[in-house]
């Protein structure tokens, strides 16, 4: 006998009860959590750090009802629940009432919750704080790249150690860190303080460097650098948003769009080429616009032939050429749903080849699901295919690789295939980065030529604070540590 | 006030994720009829979690109080147009979130019962008898005396037994 048997009430919601049926608690969802969040608190540090007022932040409460994701839809777009530090207010409150904690403290008020950003107007110049002395542990990459050959730059989120001894004002908060290895990665050191600037994304050839955010909620902000990261000066851009951005051999590529913040897509696509030390970035060339709108775009190059490929809201992706105008690379009748594509960044100048490869698909819809894969030797203007890869049924396309444009690289999830003969087979690298079966999702994918690979991952536990690198080709993974293991 | 890093608290909060979101964004589909509200739902309660993580004690109580208190909101949003002998789940049915028992089928919904009680013995009823949690844990979450919650739920479960009663 149980409590339930004399208290109908109690059996009523027992019986409920037993009907709620478990959602998953899989790795996906969790990073959109900590997204949002991350988002939120970044979003909160900004408009902080860079002194907006009050009268700023009342501008932006027009924002707050179309804010996404924290916000949006049918619940989120009312002042929120009454909930802080444990503490619920009673259900006669109004939701819209500044809550009082049993501690006496108040639940911020909406303002203090604005996460639309301002928008920073072209030629305001930015200067970096002080950075530490050295990296922080527990640094989350966001960015990373090759600058110049051995000279390695990554850029991400502290949680603490900041300040120039590693206990200033900004301990409590975190801060954004530039840093930077002279050694190939063997040591870092941080270069600049970024609190200042709101973005997440830097990429740098040399001394120059360009910054913009990922998120269509943060301002559109476009800044660029000649120093390294010391200062920066905001660009003009067409678009409020850049969706993607890349310097290859003193060219820059950007991907931009009018984005809505609330729903993440994005009209009025353009491709914007210029050199890597533009000042302010005119009107490029629109791209076709895509059912529903432009979710997200990448750049990638072969040689110094950029190609831009742009996924909608539906999950089609369409890759161009930019050469002589912009070309559509897959035609429905090569490949009705592209999944990857990769140029390769170190070809072969002899043979005066521009390799690309492209996988469609996929085939079937069970635990595994099948990719065809495609290459060209001739930038995408004659394709063959060359072989097929089985890969788990996951959401989101996989990244894909290659130096030189026969040896590939694919990052499904958490795993890694190599091939090396352009995609006929595929296999595990001979030393892989993690455990095969790992869940945590590989995030970004570079080819920086000479057979070097660069591969980031979620930054949880098992990619926080550094990279995995590879110098032949992905046959052999080390990792990189940028910030000390928390 | 300190803040713990936040890499610290991720890796902190991801165990409660594993631990506890399932279910909660269960209960919520349960409460709200639509599961992809319910996760959006079970979403912001984690980052409010994240967020807040310095100063919950005990995070699985928090949870179901911020979840409940969204799913409140969510229903005075919507309305009161249901608030009594409304058919399973908000009158929503999805198929994919667990159909009702026979012994259900025509009873009340977990909101026309919560919702057909006065205002304040609403939480205390939603975080005891839905979402399980000792009235300890309701009182310190809803920041009334256990004693307060204790009452609450007396009334509300003579008020409850009597609306029962009523749909047999």
């Amino acid at each position: 006998m149980n409590a339930t048997d004399h208290d109908p009430v109690a059996a009523f919601f027992a019986a409920h009860r037993d009907q709620v049926r478990d959602e998953q608690a899989d790795d996906l969802t969790w990073q959109r959590i900590v997204r949002a969040s991350r988002r939120e608190t970044w979003a909160r540090r900004w408009t902080t750090g860079l002194g907006l007022g009050v009268a700023a932040a009342a501008a932006a409460v027009a924002g707050y009802a179309a804010w996404p994701d924290l916000m949006g839809g049918e619940i989120r777009d009312q002042a929120g629940p009454a909930t802080s530090g444990g503490t619920v207010l009673p259900t006669n409150e109004e939701s819209t009432a500044v809550p009082t904690n049993v501690d006496g403290t108040t639940e911020p008020s909406a303002t203090d919750e604005l996460t639309t950003a301002a928008v920073l107007p072209p030629g305001v110049t930015i200067t970096a704080g002080d950075a530490p002395d050295a990296v922080p542990q527990g640094m989350m990459l966001s960015s990373l790249g090759e600058a110049t050959d051995g000279e390695l730059y990554a850029y991400g989120l502290a949680p603490e150690g900041c300040g120039p001894d590693g206990q200033g004002s900004q301990q409590a908060e975190g801060c954004q860190l530039l840093v930077w290895s002279q050694d190939d990665g063997a040591s870092w050191t941080p270069q600049a303080e970024l609190n200042a600037l709101p973005a997440d994304q830097v990429r740098f050839e040399g001394d120059t460097g360009w910054a913009w955010s990922s998120d269509a909620a943060a301002g559109g902000l476009l800044a660029r650098s000649d120093d390294r990261g010391q200062t920066w000066t905001v660009v003009g851009h067409p678009g409020n948003h850049v969706l993607a951005l890349e310097l290859q051999s003193g060219q820059l590529t950007a991907v931009t769009g009018e984005c809505d913040a609330a729903t993440g897509g994005c009209g009025d696509v353009q491709v914007v080429q210029d050199a890597v030390d533009a000042t302010s970035l005119g009107a490029g060339t629109p791209l076709q616009p895509a059912p529903g709108g432009v979710s997200a775009a990448t750049v990638s190059h072969a040689g110094t032939v950029p190609f831009v490929q742009l996924q909608s809201m539906t999950g089609e992706r369409t890759t161009y050429r930019l050469q002589d105008g912009v070309e559509d690379l897959a035609p429905a009748d090569l490949c009705d749903n592209v999944q990857a594509f990769a140029g390769a960044a170190d070809p072969d100048a002899a043979t005066s080849a521009e390799p690309v490869v492209l996988v469609c698909g996929p085939v079937g819809t069970g635990q595994d699901v099948t990719l065809s894969v495609h290459a060209s030797r001739a930038g995408g203007r004659v394709w063959e295919p060359t072989g097929q890869v089985q890969i788990p049924n996951l959401d989101g396309g996989p990244l894909l690789a290659t130096n030189d444009g026969e040896r590939l690289v694919m990052a499904t999830g958490g795993q890694l295939r190599v091939s090396d003969d352009r995609g006929r087979t595929w296999r595990f690298p001979s030393v892989p980065p993690r455990q095969p079966a790992d869940i945590n999702p590989y995030t970004r994918l570079i080819a920086a030529g000479n057979g070097v690979l660069f591969l980031m991952g979620a930054q949880t536990e098992a990619d926080q604070g550094g990279f995995w690198r590879s110098t032949d080709h992905g046959d052999s993974w080390e990792r990189v540590q940028v910030a000390p293991d928390s | 006030m300190t803040t713990r890093p936040s890499t610290t608290v991720e890796v902190e909060v991801r165990e409660v994720y594993l631990a506890h979101y399932g279910r909660l964004a269960g209960w919520t589909a349960h409460l709200i009829g639509d599961r992809e509200l319910a996760a959006d739902v079970a979403d912001e309660a984690f980052v409010r979690l994240l967020k807040h993580w310095g100063q919950v004690d005990d995070p699985r109580p928090w949870l179901y109080a911020t979840a409940a208190n969204l799913v409140r909101d969510h229903w005075r949003k919507r309305g009161r147009e249901a608030t009594a002998y409304e058919r399973f789940q908000g009158g929503v049915i999805d198929p994919d979130v667990a159909a009702p028992g026979p012994d259900l089928a025509d009873a009340l919904s977990v909101r026309a019962a919560v919702e057909s009680l006065p205002e304040r013995m609403r939480m205390p009823v939603l975080l005891h008898y839905f979402a399980d949690l000792t009235v300890a844990q309701v009182a310190r979450q809803l920041g009334k005396s256990e004693g307060a919650v204790k009452r609450d739920l007396y009334d509300a479960r003579a008020m409850l037994a009597r609306t029962l009663e009523g749909v047999r």
